[in-house]
């Protein structure tokens, strides 16, 4: 019986000593003995690395992919660093042909269609030339369409008189759709202008001489192609008949200041012709700053200057304004109602 | 007795109050509406493109136009205007200056209106 109770105390001895080296959570007691076995580094939990912690052992532990903050591009796709140290996409992809704009698309993704790589029905790879009536800047040069160099187009043609002859130094004008002289020319001694680069598009062209009733040509330039348009035949120029006596041309009922002399076309001065010059017969121009002038219908006469002021015998007057056209001046109709 | 809460003379001048302040509305009060709506009759029936008495053309000021108005009787204009207040129509610059339109001098309308102090007629 007391065999059996030493024996007892004993074992119970035993289990304590072996729980104690080998199971028991180990405590760091080793201050100022770093790295000796059984102690821990002194900086053990603290930050390191990407999101890292240092362990027992001191080694950087547990790091993340990346460094909070930093960005990369991996094929295709632009990436940023989170606070967890991961990489999140965060790129822009707006013509969804896999490549964000912030890595390989920096000119095009912005442009709908228009992708570095082709995806089928959604857009165009911006490798190819430019397709000029599709809307889109499909080369990526920051141009589209007719605003696109590639697109253009050029005219060329010949001016000559009824009778064959070429007409050297003929204004001929490019008239856009959008009615402002894109460009203008003269012809040479052998009557020829051109070829003259221009968007392509719907044009006016004009061919005008001062001896010659002007001429107009309505033609489509298409893209990357060339336009003749010839001043022959049917459409060859009059001669002498372009200033009509009220100083404009035929047809036109403009005056222009450049008839001044020909054909019964006299302004009054110089200073009348400058005022009046694409202004229309009979209306009125500023001639200097007290008088005014009628156009291609005399002499200046001197401004109208009386402020108006409006009363009425009864107590309510009510004055309204409408702005009309008066011999090519804007003034204001009043209507005034008093009662 | 019980007291009457309005006596016979405070009545009359509850009554007086009243009227005076009727008349004072009906003759001080201006009637700026009824003007100003027939103002913007006239102006809606001259610059009107196909109105009996309009004057414009595409915005253009027909001088043809202008000129039968002058030549008409003013009541016969009222009347197609149907209109009571009197009116006046004339021209200004960009300056507020008076534009005389071809010897239209310078004003069509009521005599009653005056422009630089000379009747509109």
């Amino acid at each position: 019986m007391r065999t059996k109770t030493y024996f007892l105390i004993a074992l119970l001895i035993t289990i304590g000593v072996i729980y104690t080296v080998n199971v028991a959570p180990q405590t760091c007691t080793c201050e100022g003995h770093t790295g000796e076995p059984g102690c821990c580094a002194a900086n053990q939990g603290q930050a390191c690395g990407n999101c890292g912690t240092i362990d027992c052992a001191g080694s950087c532990a547990g790091q993340g992919v990346c460094s909070p903050g930093s960005v990369q591009c991996n094929n295709g796709k632009y990436q940023t660093c989170s606070s967890s140290c991961g990489w999140t996409d965060s790129g822009t992809d707006l013509d969804g042909d896999g490549v964000d704009q912030q890595c390989e698309d920096l000119t095009c993704d912005n442009a709908a269609g228009v992708c570095d790589s082709a995806v089928p029905s959604k857009c165009i790879a911006k490798s190819s030339p430019e397709i000029c009536t599709d809307g889109l800047d499909n080369n990526c040069n920051g141009f589209a369409d007719s605003k696109d160099s590639y697109c253009d187009g050029q005219i060329q043609g010949i001016v000559t008189d009824k009778d064959g002859n070429p007409i050297e130094g003929a204004k001929i004008s490019f008239v856009y759709s959008n009615l402002v002289e894109e460009a203008y020319t003269f012809t040479d001694s052998n009557g020829q202008y051109g070829p003259i680069v221009l968007p392509f598009g719907d044009y006016s062209i004009i061919a005008s001489h001062s001896d010659y009733v002007s001429q107009v040509i309505e033609d489509y330039l298409d893209p990357r192609s060339t336009l003749t348009a010839d001043f022959t035949n049917d459409k060859a120029l009059v001669y002498g008949q372009l200033c009509e006596d009220d100083c404009t041309y035929a047809g036109d009922n403009v005056v222009h200041a450049g008839c001044d002399g020909l054909n019964g076309c006299n302004f009054y001065d110089a200073q009348a012709a400058s005022v009046c010059d694409l202004a229309q017969p009979g209306w009125i121009r500023d001639y200097n700053q007290t008088q005014q002038i009628q156009c291609a219908e005399g002499a200046p006469y001197t401004k109208t200057e009386l402020k108006a002021a409006v009363t009425c015998v009864k107590e309510n007057l009510i004055k309204l304004t409408q702005i009309v056209n008066y011999q090519g001046k804007l003034v204001k109709m009043i209507v005034v109602a008093c009662g | 007795m019980k007291r009457q809460f309005f006596s016979f003379n405070s009545s009359i001048l509850l009554l007086f109050i009243l009227a005076a302040f009727i008349i004072i509305k009906t003759v001080l009060v201006p009637h700026t509406p009824n003007v100003e709506k027939e103002a913007n009759m006239v102006l809606a029936k001259i610059t009107g493109e196909n109105g009996e008495i309009s004057l414009l053309s595409s915005n253009e000021l027909d001088i043809q136009r202008l000129k039968m108005l002058d030549k008409m009787d003013y009541d016969e204009v009222k009347g197609i205007l149907g209109i009571n207040s009197d009116f006046c129509i004339y021209f200004e610059d960009s300056a507020g200056s008076i534009v005389k339109i071809d010897g239209i001098n310078p004003s069509i309308g009521s005599d009653s209106i005056y422009i630089n102090g000379k009747p509109c007629r």
